[in-house]
């Protein structure tokens, strides 16, 4: 049976001359179906705000002098460190995924200006392709390959 | 001639006079292959059990009365084949939706929420009548098309995690009729519609599960329309605080 939805979930204003039931959630809510990957986009919210209260570290460490900085940069060296780096690299690259391109396809404009646009099962692996071979080019920059 | 099997249907009942809570009763039913899951339950209303409920009208997905969930999804029963489930089906009022009686659900709210986002051509001036017609370009049609196309079957509400525990929520069709009429060149109510947008309930409280663009049987993607709607209202309320009252 499926969880109950907010007792007031599209009630209207005024309630009706007759009793209703009370509204239930979708039955695969939350972990069912496609609300998996809904739940997991959600959830890689908490990763940005580590980075963000890491961001506010790093800060501090500036405002607290040159020992702070260097003790900091060492904690940052740490490989558990550099495996959650990749980590939130890899859960950029799929939430920039879902978010910008898997989602959008359907709307699509049909024309752009003069331009015949491609197919439309060709949209979204070429959007694809653009995204992957940005994360790549972020990839090699990041690597120090270009000075 | 097409094939006669059997299936069971499960079907949600809810009589207001007499239950407290809906419960579930089972019809095995003979059903023919070409048979959509709206004709099941038509057999069963005339045929089995006179006294069950459910909304239908046109039979060919354009009138949007029939969306239940079928199976735990968001369907248009007179669109969805019952050859694409097993011998068990089970169908279900609407989810996120007070239900009135067995299949039946509430559509006030919804309509309200409709209102909310004056689904209409706002002009400042009205053209006078010896002034002709307001044209529109092909481009400009396209601009809207896409959101126009919707049937208010409430499918994109049922699947619509926010709309279950957020009850300010305007929800995924309302906005992108709100959405459609903004992208409409003949209108000039953005700024007042944009308002709605940016109140509690607003665009900004989609959180981007995409299950509205997902379960549309229209193909209709109230999703993007949601997205371009917060980029959209939040440009305005920008150019609101820099640029001088009345001004483009």
């Amino acid at each position: 049976m499926a969880r109950m939805a907010h007792p007031q979930a599209m009630q209207p204003a005024k309630p009706g001359p007759t009793r209703t039931a009370a509204a239930r959630m979708p039955q695969k809510f939350p972990t069912g179906g496609r609300y998996l990957s809904y739940i997991a986009f959600g959830a890689t919210s908490f990763i940005y705000l580590y980075v963000a209260l890491q961001v506010l570290r790093m800060v501090n460490a500036l405002a607290s002098g040159e020992a702070a900085w260097n003790a900091l940069l060492e904690s940052l060296a740490h490989p558990v460190y550099l495996a959650f780096n990749a980590f939130t690299f890899l859960v950029l690259v799929w939430a920039g995924w879902r978010f910008l391109i898997k989602l959008s396809a359907k709307a699509q404009p049909k024309k752009v200006g003069p331009l015949r646009p491609p197919p439309a099962q060709a949209v979204p692996p070429l959007f694809g392709a653009l995204w992957l071979a940005a994360s790549a080019l972020v990839i090699v920059v990041l690597w120090g390959i270009f000075p | 001639m097409s094939e006669v099997t059997k299936k069971t249907v499960v079907v949600t009942r809810f009589d207001p006079d007499q239950d407290e809570v809906p419960k579930t009763q089972s019809y095995e039913i003979p059903v023919q292959s070409d048979w959509k899951v709206l004709d099941a339950l038509n057999y069963i209303k005339d045929e089995v059990d006179p006294t069950l409920s459910h909304r239908w009208s046109c039979r060919m997905a354009v009138c949007g009365s029939c969306g239940m969930m079928v199976n735990g999804e968001p369907k248009l029963t007179c669109k969805d084949a019952l050859s694409n489930y097993g011998n068990t089906i089970e169908v279900e009022p609407l989810a996120n939706f007070p239900v009135v009686r067995d299949l039946v659900v509430e559509l006030d709210g919804f309509m309200e929420r409709f209102k909310k986002v004056k689904p209409w051509i706002i002009r400042a001036k009205e053209l006078a009548v010896e002034e002709g017609a307001t044209r529109q370009s092909p481009q400009e049609l396209a601009d809207f098309k896409q959101w126009s196309m919707c049937i208010n079957c409430m499918l994109c509400y049922s699947a619509c995690p926010v709309v279950g525990n957020d009850p300010h929520f305007l929800g995924p069709a309302a906005i992108a009729l709100g959405h459609r009429y903004n992208m409409d060149s003949r209108d000039e109510g953005s700024a007042e519609r944009n308002e709605v947008m940016l109140e509690e309930g607003g665009v900004f409280a989609c959180s981007y599960a995409n299950e509205c663009s997902e379960v549309c049987p229209k193909d209709v993607d109230p999703a993007a329309a949601v997205q371009q709607g917060k980029a959209l209202s939040l440009l305005d309320w920008a150019k609101g605080l820099v640029l001088p009252r009345g001004s483009e």
